[in-house]
């Protein structure tokens, strides 16, 4: 028995001699670890640990009315580093700088820096091409991967970049309609916690929240209409020396933009190319000279204190009133107030100007939207002023009526005309078809706007100052203007506006659009011979776009029906 | 007694099989919706390519250019348009010129 004990006792030494041996050796371990190579460890254990990635939204497309892409974000890879840990290979720097097109040089101070600092994340380049996005892949180093990022792209280019506007290099909007809708189309980035292994790998997804997609943005812009509309700038820019051309096209019924374009513009695609854009349409206030006549017309028309068919004697031509002159281009004699508006006689103007209140003409020019800003909900647009005084000169109130002494922009005078194409009722315009709008009003009875109407359908014909404006097929009705520059608060006699604003077809309304030529140092700088050949390009053809039927059937034959009896129009 | 104790110890031993299982399991599909997500990335990066070279190619000028240079088209004017009267418009023009 004692024997037996004895051997009992034996084997539970060597047990726990075994045991002991056993905890003794984990102990050394635990101190030589602890002691003698923790900083290797805690290398090795901050290189694999739970990192927060962000998952960056997807940024909405802006499109134009039909769904055409105008601005598009596509995925990009960028190159990033984590310099603790790209900072311990320095042996591989060269194949680094060599795959991203970098000098050594450059990412090594860099490295070193933010390694000193302590940082954990350091862009290497951004927006990699496919291919080399794939080649730093392929390299594997250690610390070195990419993320997705996206980079935006406008397919129309220039075209559409004064409008537009762009993004900076992290997506986010920095000018026009990118930089006031940046909320909309931004979305919400999601969140990703993983644990990533010392390449930089995911091990493991913990937690992960979604990302919200930016909503996509549609206009009421009609691609189609605006780029024929620049390519028509750009051509009367070179033809005309001209420094700036802006257009506006409006379709009458609803109100929407369907081309707004300023030339010469910029690329903004190409990240060196880019300027803020010009929107002139909407950011440039001028005084709009004969362009606003034929509201004076309507107001004294409203007024009853001309008819139509009123004549008024124009005649020496020119006519003192304080200390200036007021001139027509020639003696044109007694006119009607049609013949007013067709000759664009200055002197008949003025004559009815001085028999209307002018704070009853600002009122009524404020009614139709003259100096104050739209509804449209373009950036960077600018009221303009109409000035409304307890005192007014004579000499003041004979400029008002030819059209000096107040500014709008173009976007206002394309709005005003729509109104009087539309009978009368102002219909808001807008750039962004899909979200609430102001409700159409009457600015005018319809019987003066249809009169206006055929008043300027007759200064768009050959005896006309517009007969350039005049569209084959069409009935057109329009008016020209070109006034002076002011320039440092004096009238330039050499720099001129030359514009034009119309619409088509006269006898059911569709689009309206103004034509602006800044400065043109060709032959002539008159709008009628500038602007309206520009008007009758893009309309034209923008009729044609839209499928708009003829209305002007008096010259042409008719299928199935005998010469004589032509289609009445 | 004894009975309650296997039993208690097999319980302890499945759940303990069954925490590393789902754990394993968790991983597993966690690593595959990551390459669900890539997929569906990559899948939208290249349907956003080819939206850019559609908008690109497909832009109304180029297609006008290239109808004009390559098949000799025009845009339709006064001359090359051919009017016909629609039998309801005749019939209306007719009742009106009595």
């Amino acid at each position: 028995m004692n024997e037996r004990r004895h051997l009992i006792f034996n084997r539970d030494l060597v047990l726990l001699a075994f045991i002991v041996l056993g905890f003794g050796l984990l102990a050394a371990r635990a101190a030589y670890l602890q002691v003698f190579s923790s900083a290797d460890l805690q290398a090795a254990g901050s290189e694999r640990h739970v990192r927060n990635e962000a998952i960056n939204p997807n940024r909405g497309v802006i499109t134009d009315r039909s769904g055409e892409t105008l601005a598009l974000s596509t995925a990009v890879d960028s190159a990033w580093a984590d310099p603790g840990i790209l900072v311990r290979h320095p042996e591989r720097l060269d194949e680094l700088a060599g795959v991203l097109n970098l000098s050594k040089s450059s990412i090594q101070t860099n490295l070193e820096r933010y390694a000193n600092q302590d940082r954990q994340f350091m862009y290497l380049q951004r927006h990699l091409t496919s291919q080399r996005s794939e080649q730093v892949t392929d390299l594997d180093i250690p610390g070195v991967s990419l993320m997705r990022e996206y980079r935006r792209f406008y397919p129309h280019g220039p075209i559409t970049a004064g409008l537009l506007g762009f993004t900076n290099i992290d997506d986010q909007g920095f000018e026009g309609i990118e930089l006031i809708r940046d909320a909309q189309l931004t979305g919400k980035p999601g969140l990703k916690r993983v644990i990533k292994d010392r390449r930089g790998r995911t091990v493991e997804s913990l937690h992960m929240t979604r990302v919200e997609d930016g909503l996509d943005l549609r206009l009421s812009i009609d691609a189609r209409i605006q780029q024929l509309v620049y390519k028509e700038l750009l051509a009367v820019l070179t033809n005309e020396r001209a420094a700036l051309a802006t257009s506006v096209v409006v379709h009458i019924p609803t109100g929407e933009i369907l081309a707004i374009a300023t030339a010469p513009s910029f690329n903004p695609n190409l990240i060196s190319d880019r300027k803020v854009p010009r929107n002139q349409a909407v950011s440039d206030v001028f005084e709009p000279g004969s362009i606003a006549k034929p509201f004076l017309v309507a107001k004294a028309l409203m007024q009853g204190i001309v008819t139509p068919n009123t004549v008024i004697d124009t005649s020496p031509g020119y006519m003192r009133i304080g200390g200036y002159t007021v001139e027509d281009i020639r003696n044109f004699g007694p006119l009607s107030v049609e013949d007013i508006l067709m000759k664009s006689s200055n002197i008949g103007v003025t004559k009815i100007g001085l028999e209307l209140d002018p704070n009853e003409l600002m009122s009524f020019y404020q009614e139709v939207g003259f100096g104050k800003r739209t509804d449209s909900g373009l950036p960077g647009e600018i009221g303009g002023i109409v000035p409304v005084r307890e005192r007014w000169y004579t000499s003041e109130r004979a400029t008002l009526s030819y059209g000096y002494g107040f500014a709008v922009t173009a976007l206002q005078i394309v709005q005003a005309y729509a109104a009087i194409a539309n009978e009368g009722v102002l219909v808001p315009i807008v750039i962004f078809p899909d979200e609430s709008r102001a409700e159409p009003r009457r600015v005018m009875p319809q019987q003066v706007a249809v009169e206006i109407t055929r008043m300027l359908e007759r200064v768009v014909t050959p005896t006309g100052t517009s007969r350039r404006a005049q569209i084959p097929l069409y009935r057109v009705a329009g008016k020209t203007a070109t006034v002076q520059k002011l320039i440092d608060g004096e009238y330039s006699s050499d720099q001129h506006l030359s514009m034009f604003v119309g619409f088509a077809p006269a006898s059911k309304p569709e689009l309206a659009a103004v034509v602006i030529v800044d400065d043109p140092k060709g032959k002539s700088h008159y709008g009628g011979v500038v602007a309206a050949p520009v008007f009758r390009k893009i309309i034209s053809s923008a009729l044609r776009i839209l499928n708009v039927p003829p209305d002007d059937l008096e010259k042409v034959a008719v299928k199935g029906v005998s010469a004589k009896e032509k289609v009445r129009s | 007694m004894q009975i309650a104790k296997n039993l208690l110890i097999c319980t302890c031993l499945i759940s303990a099989i069954a925490v590393i299982w789902v754990r394993h399991e968790n991983r597993v599909q966690i690593i595959e919706l990551h390459d669900i997500y890539e997929q569906r990335d990559n899948l939208n990066t290249e349907w956003q390519k080819l939206k850019i070279e559609l908008a690109a190619m497909s832009r109304h000028d180029q297609l006008a250019n290239w109808a004009r240079a390559s098949h000799s088209m025009f845009p339709a004017n006064e001359h090359s348009v051919i009017f016909l009267r629609s039998q309801v418009a005749s019939a209306a023009d007719r009742e009106l010129s009595r």
